[in-house]
């Protein structure tokens, strides 16, 4: 089998499309492959928001505690982005991510990114804008969810 | 009905009650205008001093005013608040019936006992209703079984209108007040006094061959003239609303406007203006038991967009505000009907404007649409 | 005189109870047979209560039984809940314009249901499965509001255990038990992986999920002429005379109740229709 760079597997999803080549070769010098077992919490509520993660398999879910109770949110898998908090400061997470079924994913340090961001502004612009349209899907998303709509 | 129009001869006013027999003896009961606490309704009559013999009315948006005056002319008023889908497809009727057997039951239909009845005195717009009720409930992919049964058993003796009032606008909907088609018989009232008379077009065989026992004098130039005469007169007082041309448009670019709003700061939702209506045809289905359970019945009645349940869906009406509602009926009428049965479903009658408790007119309230719709154009330019 | 508002009773002859509100009845055709196509409903009265439209969730295959699944919302659907097996119910139809199988035939389907919108999809759903060769690429979604709430549960898992078909279900709230997706419908639209320029969409659920659907269908370059939607408004004849179901020119039950997006893209905008 043939195993491919990170460089190569970024290349390849949607959210590095049309980005330059030499961008993606620094984002993918601050990232590495790492595994969770089912199980396991990949993100705790509190913790510094030290990395984020493009899952590329097994499942997540994001979960809230609500007095005894646990809710999921929302359940990232593959293709998806686990991971936001990183971006602006305080730089903790808000919520735990629970792995529902084993993840592979490509983890990536938050610290460099943001520093790369802040020395290069057409680097940081296109990840901003990238991450805006997730964050705008998202936040259209969690409207649906909350306005009931199969009542 | 033979499409074919003759000219069948001239009946002196004195002879009426001769038309009103041979209408009888050929089988039919006759409906035409009768007074009743100050207004013009349509019921049973056999004799022509049941008509309203020199009967005038007045209509304003919001008013009616009809009071006997001192002429003799049998027909110089216009359209009541009644009008033939009364009859046609009336207001109450049983679909059904069961008998529980056991935990069984069949559904039986009662047979309808409408008698074979004349329609005296229809006018031109109340003929293009019941045209445009036979679109509705004949010829859009399913028949209406008692409305098309009556349908077939009905002798239509329509009247010109002479006398129209401030509400009717017939003209604008492609009418008139002379008939022009869809009869049997067709009466122009003429003179009055000694000089009173009816000219008698037939458009029919079988209304031809009910005339041909009444000895008609012939028609003569003098007659022509006066009838000519008096139809223009009628076309003159009839409003014109130019607005009626576009409506279709004017409706489907506007159904966002805030003009509805302000329609609905003045309108009841009373429902009078769809009751009055001749073409509204909405029906409501009402479930009856006896208080043994065993015994079923199913009926229909006249239902109205104007009311709540109308668009109840899922424990809530789509159309909660009067404003949604009074574009549901406005839209409906003269908009989407065309979609639907390919014509308006106006005929420029004026009940709607005359009956309304808020003096709301559909010709005004079309007007200010046309006109919110050039201020929306001007602002987008 | 041919009377079509009579109902014919049927016999219940089967009851299941599918979520907390929702149950399916099988009825019996007096003759042994009663055909349909995916998409149509029947009127269903309660005697001495009233009538109800509920479309068909059976199997165009099966014409010895009538399935219908009702959520009890209103006065007749919950007498129609208190039935029971051998009690009998009228039925008039089937009436209405249902999904476009032939036009979905050799190209890729999309099949998207809300809520108790999977009951008048199902016959599409299943008649697409059942004649698997028949068809491009085929996608089942089916959003729910919790776990609990979704219907045919057993079906379901073996939908989304054939290879030769993308099942995806989602829910919009779930506790630690439930190990599937959770996030709305619209969520799942990107993963549909058909060639746009050949896909039928059918999608059916409330009107506000089916407009969010179209929303993402169309970020796939699916037309709205290839998206269809099935509207619901009150009914009370099924044979368009009694006015209730208009949609601004149409009527939901002759001319409906499937329509494309591109025939009702215009309404979908105008508030209390």
């Amino acid at each position: 089998m043939k195993t491919h760079s990170i460089a190569e597997i970024l290349s390849a999803h949607e959210f590095f499309s049309d980005m330059k080549p030499e961008h993606i070769e620094f984002i993918s010098g601050c990232a590495k492959v790492s595994h969770f077992a089912s199980g396991k919490f990949m993100i705790l509520a509190g913790e510094p928001a030290d990395n984020f993660y493009l899952i590329r398999s097994g499942h997540t879910a994001v979960e809230i505690e609500i007095g005894n109770q646990v809710r999921t949110i929302h359940s990232p898998g593959p293709g998806e982005f686990v991971g936001w908090s990183w971006i602006l400061p305080p730089a903790r997470w808000r919520y735990d991510v629970r792995v529902v079924e084993d993840v592979s994913a490509i983890s990536f340090d938050a610290e460099c990114v943001r520093k790369k961001c802040e020395a290069d502004f057409e680097f940081g612009y296109h990840i901003y804008r990238r991450i805006l349209k997730i964050v705008i899907e998202r936040l259209m998303a969690t409207r649906i969810q909350m306005i009931d709509m199969y009542a | 009905m033979s499409k074919s129009i003759t000219l069948s001869g001239v009946l002196p006013a004195a002879g009426f009650q001769r038309l009103l027999d041979a209408v009888r003896d050929a089988g039919f009961r006759t409906i035409g205008p009768r007074a009743r606490n100050g207004a013009i309704v349509l019921d049973e009559l056999s004799d022509v001093a049941e008509l309203p013999v020199g009967w005038n009315d007045e209509q304003v948006a919001g008013s009616y005013r009809a009071a006997k005056g001192s002429g003799d002319r049998l027909f110089d008023y216009v359209v009541g608040p009644t009008s033939w889908k009364r009859f046609l497809y009336p207001p109450r009727r049983e679909l059904w019936h069961a008998q529980k057997e056991g935990q069984a039951w069949v559904p039986e239909a009662p047979a309808d006992d409408f008698e074979p009845t004349a329609f005296l005195g229809v006018r031109n717009c109340d003929i293009a209703a019941i045209r445009t009720l036979d679109r509705v409930l004949l010829d859009s992919g399913y028949r209406e079984p008692v409305y098309d049964s009556r349908r077939s058993k009905i002798f239509i003796i329509a009247v010109s209108c002479a006398a129209p009032v401030s509400t009717c606008f017939c003209t604008s909907m492609g009418g008139g007040p002379t008939p022009t088609d869809g009869f049997d018989l067709s009466l122009v009232e003429l003179g009055s006094g000694n000089d009173h008379r009816f000219i008698i077009s037939s458009g029919s065989e079988r209304g031809a061959e009910i005339v041909s026992a009444l000895n008609l004098d012939e028609v003569v130039e003098r007659d022509l003239d006066a009838a000519a005469t008096q139809d223009r007169t009628s076309v003159e007082k009839i409003n014109q609303v130019p607005a009626m041309a576009n409506a279709r448009s004017t409706i489907a670019a506007t159904m966002r406007s805030d003009h509805w709003d302000e329609v609905a700061d003045r309108c009841l939702s009373c429902a009078n203006c769809t009751l009055v209506c001749p073409t509204c045809f909405c029906v409501d289905i009402e479930d009856t038991t006896d208080l043994s359970g065993t015994s079923v019945s199913r009926h229909q009645q006249w239902d109205s967009c104007f009311t709540m349940s109308h668009s109840y869906l899922h424990g809530g009406s789509i159309r909660k505000t009067t404003a949604a509602r009074y574009r549901q009926w406005l839209s409906h009428k003269l908009g989407t009907w065309h979609d639907q049965f390919g014509s308006s479903g106006c005929v420029g009658c004026g009940r709607c404007v005359t009956w309304c408790p808020a003096a709301i007119d559909i010709r005004v309230e079309l007007e200010a649409l046309e006109e919110s719709l050039k201020e929306m154009t001007t602002e987008e330019a | 005189m041919p009377l079509p508002m009579l109902p014919v009773p049927m016999r219940i002859r089967r009851r299941v109870k599918e979520t907390a509100d929702t149950f399916t009845i099988e009825l019996e055709p007096p003759d042994g047979t009663f055909a349909f196509e995916p998409g149509q409903f029947n009127m269903l009265y309660v005697f001495g209560v009233g009538e109800v439209p509920i479309s068909i969730s059976g199997d165009v295959s099966r014409r010895d039984v009538l399935v219908h699944t009702i959520r009890d919302v209103g006065t007749v659907t919950h007498a129609l809940g208190r039935l029971k097996k051998g009690d009998w119910v009228g039925v008039r139809g089937p009436y209405g314009r249902g999904w476009p199988m032939k036009i979905a035939k050799g190209r890729d389907v999309i099949l998207a249901a809300g809520g108790i919108g999977l009951a008048p999809l199902r016959p599409a759903i299943r008649e697409v499965l059942d004649n698997r060769d028949d068809y491009g690429r085929v996608v089942v979604f089916y959003g729910a509001r919790t776990p609990g709430d979704l219907l045919y549960p057993k079906e379901v898992v073996k939908w989304r255990a054939r290879l030769d078909a993308k099942v995806s279900v989602t829910v919009d709230r779930a506790d630690r038990t439930w190990h599937g997706n959770v996030g709305v419908i619209t969520q799942l639209v990107s993963a549909a992986r058909t060639d746009a320029s050949r896909t039928v969409a059918m999608v059916c659920g409330p009107e506000i999920m089916m407009h969010y659907m179209r929303i993402h269908l169309a970020k796939l370059g699916i037309a709205d002429e290839a998206i269809y939607v099935s509207m619901e408004r009150n009914m009370k004849c099924a044979i368009g005379r009694c006015g209730h179901c208009q949609y601004g020119g149409d009527f939901i039950c002759k001319d409906g109740p499937v329509f494309t997006f591109a025939e009702v893209e215009s309404r979908f905008r105008i508030r209390s229709l």
